[in-house]
């Protein structure tokens, strides 16, 4: 079993948070902007012919006289896109971001299906692999966590080209959450530029393993890209170790402002960070669930 | 430039062939510790961002590279032992000061002693002695010693500087001096070098015909030390004794100390002494106990140079005298006997006089009765049959025209002016010594027969017509003299003595003598009764069944004054001056030290990434 009863349990009592409302497809436990069957008093309208009579406000037919008929929010679900990074990046580190995040969207995952969002995983390198899509109610959870199993993580990532392939197909505008180191050679910004600028609601999982923020090492060194394979020999002197950990340390503050400043929500988990508190916690901190 | 552990060829050679292996070392491809990481990406804006810095590594590696090369370089070149080479085939006399003031030590000189870096200098010059060259050492001490005559050799010269040993005695540079001319003459390139803490004097040096070369060594401190010592009788008191001494302050700036009196192990008295800089005071003391024994002065003070701080005496013990004067009655008489503690005096009649009477000392004033005893005796004017001397008439009027001042009995005194009257004509018998005459006529006769000291003397001790000795100042002495000689005291001047003079004693032909020296043990006397003494302190000399001790002491300005003398720049060819710092090694060392704190920096700059 990935997590224990307990945790469960205190997953089925958060939801993810959309600051958008969109519009779903099913019934749900989400606002939408249809009227309908929902339980959240809406507004009024004139009856007409052919409405449904059951809604009839008869309190006010009396002070009134006029039949006024009660119209109630329609609840739907909620799309929501989990893009797991599934680079060779991401093999890197103990536990490895990859399986990291592989648990994180199974948790998060778990809270979707727990109110009947629409959950679709999306794994992706250079391009979206097989992705499984539009899952809803927990029964579809085994499902989903076998999915999540038979990932393997290969290939490099181009986010753009991801983007490109996501936004050709036909998805309901939702909540695409992004799972990723973000070590794109060909960036970041493009993909979720796209991705916003079609109207879904994008939140960023920057994962990161300790040792990238301050790696431990030093001297004569042949560095391996693990996306790449590209080597490249240096010295790692205090210096260069002092410089890297500012660019790293940049890097992270560009996609900061880069999300703020474009709405997206961003939070850096850095796979050192106990899961259970990352989302009772933390997300809950970042207003990622509620 | 030479070498003298390898060879131009071989130096050039083996830093060739070890510099060759550090480059390649250098040059060949450091295998690299293979590392995944997640991206790159982060690493190739870094290293963009570092290009200056890169083209800093290159440098880097360069300066790793080049120390490494230097390091070999110089520590081939410290296994080559270079030197400096002077002009060849020359001869070289050097002259090492081991006078007493090499003995001084100070902090400036990390302790060591002046001789120490003295001998450090020696062995720099034997070091870089070319095989051509021969050098002979001289010891300038008490007596100038060749330690190792003309040689090319390393290894006897070097033994030689290492086995002297410095001594406690001054230097007499002119012998040196001409010592080393008188060798160095039909030599060719003939060199003298003079190894001192320039404490010899400049016009001595510059009478040597060969201008030496001077090698300075001990930085100048000041220093305060006992410059005159003497001790001897204070006549105006019998039978004190008085101690003269002279401290003088060399230093730059004042001192206050104290000066601590010793007889025996017993600190007697202590005297506070406030001396200014460059000043000499001049003191006395004589409140020493009459039981003799070892006297010494102490300056309390801790300089650089201790040897001057001391001085010895030695007191020989006063015998007690059992004394009988035989009078009618003599108070000035009586009361010089008394005035000497050492002699228990009993005085009779020369009715109750007996004739077989055993005493030390017997004084018998106008008379001059039987007597068959064995006592020395002082016969004052004898009377009678039983004179010890024969009389031949009376002396009129006369005066003391000659007499024998050297005579422990007249010593210090003097009879000009002495009016005699009235007194007999001495006849001196066979074996006696006249040590005083009137004219042709003996006044005072001693003699010494069969262990037995008599003294005659033609006038007695009393204020009359006759002689008016009492009244003089001869007097007391004439009387503490006599009761010394009866003692067989010797005289105590003799038992001071400067350092580096012979002593002369006095022995009976034929008896072996020996002298126990101050640091325990025994030598001989040379056959003319001398010993050099070389050490301060107390000589004990023993002969047969005579002994006397005899105190050395280093009382000498030249010495104790620790600042180098003006003017020796202007009578020597060179002057390097070398105190006992770090710069006392041959070439090789500080080849060596470079060449370890080049491989230090690089090691240390390697831990610290640095010049990698």
């Amino acid at each position: 079993m990935l997590f224990d009863e307990e945790f469960l349990k205190k997953l089925e009592r958060l939801s993810i948070v959309s600051k958008r409302v969109f519009a779903g497809q099913m019934r749900a436990e989400r606002r939408s902007r249809k009227r309908g069957s929902g339980l959240e008093f809406a507004d009024f309208k004139q009856y007409l012919p052919g409405d449904d009579f059951r809604s009839l406000d008869w309190n006010a037919f009396v002070r009134l006289d006029k039949l006024l008929l009660k119209l109630y929010e329609e609840e739907e679900d909620l799309p929501i896109y989990f893009f797991i990074d599934s680079s060779r990046s991401m093999t890197i580190g103990k536990p490895s971001k990859f399986d990291y995040a592989r648990r994180l969207v199974a948790a998060l995952s778990y809270i979707s299906l727990s109110h009947l969002d629409r959950v679709s995983l999306v794994p992706f390198s250079t391009n979206i692999e097989d992705d499984l899509p539009r899952v809803r109610g927990k029964t579809q959870i085994h499902r989903m966590l076998r999915f999540l199993e038979d990932i393997k993580a290969h290939g490099q990532t181009d986010l753009r080209q991801v983007a490109r392939t996501f936004l050709n197909g036909s998805h309901r505008r939702g909540l695409v959450v992004v799972v990723s180191d973000l070590f794109d050679d060909q960036g970041y910004e493009d993909a979720l530029n796209m991705i916003s600028s079609q109207r879904h609601e994008v939140f960023v999982l920057q994962i990161s393993d300790s040792t990238e923020a301050h790696p431990p090492l030093m001297g004569e060194l042949r560095l391996i890209d693990a996306e790449s394979g590209e080597m490249r020999e240096l010295t790692v002197t205090p210096n260069l170790l002092r410089a890297y950990e500012q660019a790293y340390k940049v890097f992270c503050e560009k996609l900061e402002t880069f999300c703020l400043q474009r709405q997206i929500g961003v939070l850096r988990v850095e796979t050192s960070q106990d899961l259970e508190d990352l989302i009772l916690n933390v997300f809950r901190q970042g207003r990622f669930v509620a | 430039m030479s070498l003298l552990g390898l060879s131009w060829l071989q130096m050039i050679s083996i830093t060739a062939v070890l510099a060759g292996a550090v480059v390649m070392i250098y040059l060949v491809k450091l295998k690299r510790r293979g590392l995944l990481i997640s991206s790159s990406l982060i690493w190739r804006e870094v290293l963009k961002q570092n290009r200056a810095e890169s083209l800093m590594e290159r440098l880097r590696w360069w300066i790793s590279l080049i120390l490494q090369v230097a390091f070999v370089g110089l520590i081939v070149a410290a296994l080559a032992q270079p030197k400096l080479n002077s002009a060849g085939d020359g001869s070289t006399v050097v002259i090492l000061d081991a006078s007493a003031s090499m003995l001084a030590r100070s902090p400036s000189d990390l302790n060591r002693t002046r001789f120490e870096l003295a001998q450090a200098a020696a062995s720099r010059l034997i070091h870089s002695l070319p095989g051509t060259e021969s050098m002979m050492i001289v010891r300038l001490g008490a007596t100038n010693d060749t330690l190792e005559p003309f040689t090319s050799e390393r290894e006897k010269l070097q033994s030689a500087i290492d086995h002297t040993q410095p001594s406690e005695a001054p230097s007499d540079i002119n012998a040196a001096l001409a010592l080393a001319n008188q060798s160095l003459s039909g030599r060719v390139h003939p060199k003298i070098v003079l190894i001192t803490d320039g404490g010899l004097s400049p016009d001595a040096i510059a009478k040597s015909p060969i201008k030496p070369e001077l090698i300075q060594v001990g930085s100048p401190v000041d220093n305060v030390g006992i410059t005159a010592f003497s001790i001897r009788q204070q006549y105006v008191d019998l039978p004190d004794y008085q101690l003269y001494y002279e401290i003088s302050n060399f230093g730059r700036s004042d001192q206050t100390f104290d000066v601590k009196f010793y007889q025996g192990d017993d600190l007697i008295s202590t005297k506070p002494i406030s001396l200014r800089a460059r000043s000499t005071i001049q003191q006395s003391f004589s409140d020493f106990s009459p039981k003799g024994g070892p006297i010494r002065l102490e300056l309390d003070i801790n300089d650089a140079f201790p040897l001057d701080n001391k001085a010895f005496a030695y007191l020989p013990p006063r015998r007690a005298q059992r004394g009988l004067l035989v009078t009618n009655g003599n108070l000035f008489l009586e009361s010089a006997l008394s005035a000497d503690p050492t002699v228990d005096l009993k005085k009779v009649s020369p009715a109750q006089f007996d004739e077989r009477a055993d005493y030390d000392l017997i004084v018998f004033d106008g008379v001059a009765p039987k007597y068959s005893g064995k006592s020395n005796t002082l016969y004052l004017n004898p009377q009678g049959e039983f004179s010890p001397v024969a009389t031949d008439g009376d002396l009129k009027q006369a005066q003391i025209s000659q007499y024998d001042g050297q005579h422990p009995l007249l010593k210090y005194i003097s009879f000009k002016d002495l009016s005699i009257k009235n007194v007999p004509k001495l006849k001196a018998g066979q074996g006696d010594t006249v040590l005083a005459r009137a004219g042709n006529d003996p006044i005072v006769i001693a003699r010494e027969q069969d262990g037995r000291r008599t003294v005659v003397l033609a006038f007695d001790m009393k204020v009359s017509d006759k002689a008016d000795l009492p009244l003089r100042a001869a007097f007391p002495i004439l009387i503490e003299n006599a009761l010394h000689w009866f003692a067989n005291e010797r005289t105590i001047n003799a038992t001071t003595s400067p350092i580096g003079q012979p002593v002369l004693f006095e022995q009976n032909k034929g008896s072996k003598a020996g002298v126990k020296n101050p640091d325990g043990t025994t030598t001989d006397l040379a056959t003319d009764g001398s010993f050099l003494p070389v050490k301060t302190g107390y000589y004990e000399i023993k002969a047969g069944n005579e002994s006397q001790v005899v105190s050395v002491n280093l009382v000498s300005a030249s010495e104790s004054d620790l600042i180098p003398r003006d003017g020796l720049d202007r009578v020597t060819s060179k002057i390097v001056s070398q105190s006992g710092g770090w710069f006392v090694n041959p070439i090789w060392f500080y080849l060596a030290l470079v060449g370890f704190a080049l491989a230090s920096v690089e090691w240390f700059t390697y831990q610290r990434r640095v010049t990698v």
